[in-house]
């Protein structure tokens, strides 16, 4: 009788897995940011944590004080960690969702943020809870050089991937925009209701307009580049590197006058 | 004289009610298909009906699998129904890019395109405020 129950009980619970429809959430942007302010929100919480750990300590160094000032010093190390790894992949995220970058681009990044994801993970699984205090100051040495080293400047270029795909995301569509207006224009000469003249012009001045965007977006995967040159200093090749990309908010305004203004006539020969 | 008793012919020629009267209906049916079966299955079945420490945990279990897949049609995970309409399916609506024409609708599409890229050019934010590093306190000594 046992083996009967055993039996059906084994039967429904694989009706129920069966039946069951395992809805993966879909990650995206938006997930990947909320997490991100979530993990934010933990490391805040236990940075406060530690430091009234720490001044309850050196207002009264007690052993208990300085056992607990540890208990959180480690803590706040190990989420410190998390929100790290998280935030990379937020990153991440957000340049797969960037339209405008090539796989060359994207590739390149990736190398670089997975092997920070890499790192902070590791470093989070060798806390040992029995790390003393001194080890613990050692260990966040550690992460700091890391920071400085490597981890900032993967950041940096990261940031100003991301600018520099929106950018190209808006010229592509700026250039699919043209591209069909072009057809008009043809389609309107062919028919007599529209002249070459002046469209010859305009469109010389607007492939213009777009080479210069291709040679800013070119100027700025050179510069990021120099981040990682002992020559530049790293903060001066990101704001270096933000400077060029800004030049392309106003190449992209010109372009989109442009192809207004192009409309515009269009419509009024009509 | 041999009289006879009115009462008792009609308990005999009562027909009887309930499960035994569906049984006693069914029985020479059954009884047929019974002597259709071949001896050796004939023989299987009685052996399996006979050993009731088989039996009855087979049938048990047979019954509750039949149970289980009853409440699965009634209560388990339903997709979508098939509703038919009555009345003719409408054309559906494609939403694509017109093709070019000098004089068509496609000037007015571009016209709302370009004025949309142009919010997005406006609203672009290059520095990336929204995804600055969090600030971190890397002086972990006292």
């Amino acid at each position: 009788m046992k083996k009967t129950v055993l039996t059906t009980m084994a039967l429904c619970a694989l009706y129920f897995v069966l039946c069951t429809r395992a809805q993966a959430q879909t990650f995206d942007f938006n997930k990947a940011y909320q997490d991100h302010l979530y993990s934010l929100t933990l490391y805040n919480q236990a940075y406060s944590d530690y430091q009234d750990a720490k001044n309850s300590y050196l207002a009264n160094k007690t052993l208990s004080l300085k056992e607990d000032a540890r208990q959180k010093t480690l803590n706040m190390l190990k989420v410190r960690d998390q929100m790290m790894t998280v935030y990379m992949q937020m990153l991440k995220q957000k340049i797969v969702e960037d339209k405008g970058l090539g796989t060359d681009d994207i590739n390149n990044i990736f190398v670089k943020i997975d092997s920070e994801i890499d790192w902070y993970k590791s470093d989070k699984e060798k806390y040992n809870t029995n790390d003393s205090l001194e080890t613990l100051f050692g260990r966040s040495e550690e992460a700091r050089a890391r920071y400085k080293t490597n981890t900032l400047l993967t950041i940096d270029e990261a940031l100003v991937d991301i600018g520099l795909g929106e950018e190209i995301a808006l010229r592509n569509k700026h250039e699919a925009v043209y591209s069909t207006l072009k057809t008009a224009i043809d389609a309107g000469v062919a028919t007599g209701k529209l002249t070459l003249n002046p469209f010859n012009h305009w469109l010389t001045d607007i492939d213009a307009t777009d080479s210069m965007l291709k040679q800013n977006e070119s100027d700025v995967r050179t510069r990021i580049q120099k981040i990682y040159n002992q020559s530049y200093s790293p903060q001066g090749s990101f704001e270096a590197s933000i400077e060029i990309l800004g030049l392309g908010i106003p190449q992209l305004s010109q372009f989109n006058k442009f192809l207004v203004e192009v409309l515009n006539y269009i419509k009024n020969q009509q | 004289m041999n009289i006879e008793n009115p009462s008792q012919d009609i308990t005999q020629n009562q027909p009887k009610s309930g499960m035994a009267g569906v049984i006693e209906k069914i029985k020479p049916t059954l009884n047929k298909i019974w002597e259709r079966v071949p001896v050796p299955i004939k023989s299987l079945l009685v052996r399996f009906y006979s050993n009731k420490k088989i039996f009855i945990p087979v049938a048990v279990a047979s019954g509750l699998m039949f149970l289980i897949i009853i409440l699965g049609l009634l209560f388990g995970s339903k997709s979508t129904p098939i509703i038919i309409p009555s009345k003719k399916t409408p054309a559906p609506f494609i939403v694509t890019t017109p093709e070019a024409s000098p004089g068509g609708d496609i000037l007015t599409v571009i016209g709302n395109k370009l004025k949309d890229l142009n919010n997005q050019i406006n609203a672009l934010d290059i520095n990336q405020n929204k995804l600055k590093p969090p600030t971190i306190d890397y002086n972990v000594s006292f």
